[in-house]
């Protein structure tokens, strides 16, 4: 009896102090990855243009993210009378649990992750639904027609492109008959996988786009026609709840098909952790590229390149792949 | 014991999600100015008072677009298991049982373009 | 184990909240939203089950796909943000009333009936079971799934198509 006891005692104080660190270091992450994105988008946005970018604040601008962030925190916290409160309230709250709970079975080293879990990547998808069901509600409860059309198209695009970003997962688990993130890693021990699926990766990447609703595909929250999309009437700290999710989705989809397609944290020479991020930056590069090189397409395209295109191809890939692992 | 170990991670983030949002914005209810214009609590509609209900019908494309859906992450379902154990080299019978499922799916892809589910009709005569 | 019980007991407390909120909010979106909670529950309850596989479906297909449809079709009706309470009617209440209880009472039979029995060691089926039984014993089975989607889809789009008065 006693002994059960301290056998349980030990193996929770494990992993107590197992989550403890790792929410530390997820934090770190994620904060300084919001950081840091917004300066580089702007700057790479400048640069794009041929213009300079934030410049005034420390050297480069680089401390132009801290001002805005001290500011966005001094802002009035408004909500506007007419709203529906409990879900208005809700919405920046439920954007964010996916994002957290995504990082814990992300490897960024062959033993720097919070913990493998067995399901490692329906973990991610699955908590990924309530992203869009945050926005829905942001949509519904903000009682502005911008907020409710932005929210509709978010969420009908959101689900158009998930089926092919399933279907290009669907590969890699047939190759390496795994759902842990650290079993598929390790997988690519000598081959990167993109070298055996690179339209699946291609699907993946285009598909990540979507969902995490960047430029071409960023009509939720098209400027010149929903203002700001479903967020529109959410202001101050609550805007930069979402604001803080939207840069920290962009890095976990760059993660997630570093994970699975580019060999994760393997690399000569340095260690894991400099390459993953390396590898990740360089895909985030790429998004960012996007926004300012691609103009917004139409709806009706945006939903039938997925349902006319990604998807008949994704399953065709699928057939292939099952046929040349048969050989 | 060992699903519950893993997810016991999983859910400590959840809550900590919860936590760290909720955060910030007791922070700026104590740090933030307070105003009491006017119009300051209206909803924003580019300037104007706000025109009748939020609430409109929408079309019921998105409506099929998401039955479709459901269908087919259903069948994703199926898919995920087979993933897992599917063998490399020899038993062709995995790889026959494959292609007919997913080619019974494909007919859904097929019927719903024949019949018009992905043209959007004009509306509005030009 | 007092602390498994504990687990055990939260998660079925969460799921009956979702369930309760479902059936007595007045507003058909804040039903929505017990819905889901109840969703996550019944997900919890996998997890605690063992059958990590199923509850993560559980979430992606109820709370990613399902309620999303529920959501579609509440857009669809149109104004329905804020409707009095249902169940204000006496006739309504009484109907219910017996539905329940006719539930209740056939639940407890048939739990009452069943044989339970215990197993000697817990319940371990991996996911990649799963796999081999939907290849090697019930591959007839599997195919059927496919075609049972396709006629489901097939039902759908004609249904949708006729009340927009197409053919």
């Amino acid at each position: 009896m006693c002994d059960t006891i301290i056998n349980i005692v030990n193996i929770v104080g494990k992993e107590v102090v197992r989550t403890v660190v790792g929410l530390i270091g997820v934090f770190i992450v994620v904060l300084g990855n919001a950081i840091m994105l917004t300066w580089t988008e702007r700057k790479v946005a400048g640069h794009i243009q041929r213009r300079i970018g934030p410049k005034e604040v420390g050297p480069f601008g680089l401390l132009q993210s801290f001002a805005d962030s001290v500011k966005l925190l001094g802002k009035e916290l408004l909500t506007p009378a007419n709203v529906e409160k409990p879900l208005y309230y809700l919405a920046p709250t439920l954007i964010f649990v996916p994002v957290l709970v995504t990082f814990v079975v992300i490897p960024f080293d062959g033993f720097l992750q919070v913990k493998d879990i067995n399901t490692g990547i329906l973990v991610i998808l699955a908590f990924s639904s309530l992203t869009v069901l945050s926005i829905l509600i942001g949509g519904w409860g903000s009682d502005n027609k911008y907020s409710l059309i932005g929210a509709v198209r978010s969420v009908a695009q959101n689900i158009a492109y998930e089926i092919p970003l399933l279907l290009s997962l669907l590969p890699i688990i047939f190759m390496a008959n795994s759902f842990s993130l650290r079993d598929i890693a390790e997988a690519q021990r000598g081959v990167w996988f993109v070298v055996y699926q690179p339209i699946a990766f291609l699907i993946f990447f285009v598909a990540s786009v979507a969902e995490t609703n960047r430029t071409p595909f960023d009509l939720p929250e098209a400027e010149s026609e929903l203002v700001a999309g479903f967020h529109t009437e959410y202001s101050g700290m609550r805007f930069s709840l979402f604001f803080l999710a939207e840069y920290t989705n962009m890095f976990i989809v760059s993660a997630i098909a570093v994970t699975f397609f580019l060999g994760g944290y393997q690399g000569p020479v340095l260690p894991g952790v400099v390459w993953f991020f390396i590898k990740t930056y360089a895909l985030v590069f790429v998004l960012l590229w996007f926004r300012w090189t691609f103009p917004r397409v139409r709806f009706d395209q945006l939903l039938n390149f997925s349902w006319k295109i990604l998807i008949p191809v994704s399953f065709l890939n699928l057939l292939v792949t099952g046929g040349i692992l048969k050989i | 014991m060992q699903t519950l170990q893993e997810f016991f991670h999983v859910a400590v983030f959840a809550v900590v999600a919860v936590i760290f949002t909720v955060s910030p914005i007791v922070i700026a209810y104590l740090l933030a100015p307070r105003t009491a214009g006017k119009k300051t609590f209206v909803t924003y509609e580019c300037g104007i008072e706000p025109f009748g209900n939020a609430w409109i019908r929408y079309s019921v494309h998105y409506y099929i677009y998401a039955l479709i859906f459901i269908a087919f992450d259903v069948d994703v379902l199926y898919l995920f298991p087979i993933a897992l154990s599917y063998t490399k080299g020899g038993n062709a019978f995995e790889f026959y049982s494959l292609i007919v499922f997913v080619l019974i799916l494909a007919l859904a892809i097929v019927y719903a373009w024949g019949k018009g589910v992905f043209t959007w009709k004009r509306k509005i005569l030009s | 184990m007092i602390f498994a019980d504990a687990i055990f007991i939260i998660i079925v407390l969460v799921t009956l909240a979702g369930a309760l909120m479902t059936v007595l909010s007045g507003s058909i979106i804040y039903a929505l939203m017990g819905l889901v909670t109840t969703m996550f529950g019944i997900a919890g309850l996998y997890v605690y089950l063992n059958a990590p596989f199923l509850a993560m479906m559980q979430i992606l297909i109820y709370v990613g796909a399902i309620s999303v449809l529920i959501a579609f079709a509440i857009m669809l009706i149109g104004p329905l943000y804020k409707r009095p309470k249902e169940w204000s009617y006496p006739l309504k209440l009484i109907a219910a009333a017996v539905v329940a209880l006719f539930s209740f009472f056939m639940f407890a039979k048939v739990m009452l009936k069943a044989q339970w029995a215990v197993l000697s060691k817990p319940f371990a089926i991996s996911t990649k079971d799963i796999g081999r039984l939907l290849f090697d014993r019930l591959t007839f089975p599997f195919e059927l799934i496919s075609l049972l989607i396709v006629v489901a889809i097939i039902g759908a789009v004609m249904l949708s198509l006729y009340s927009r008065g197409e053919k």
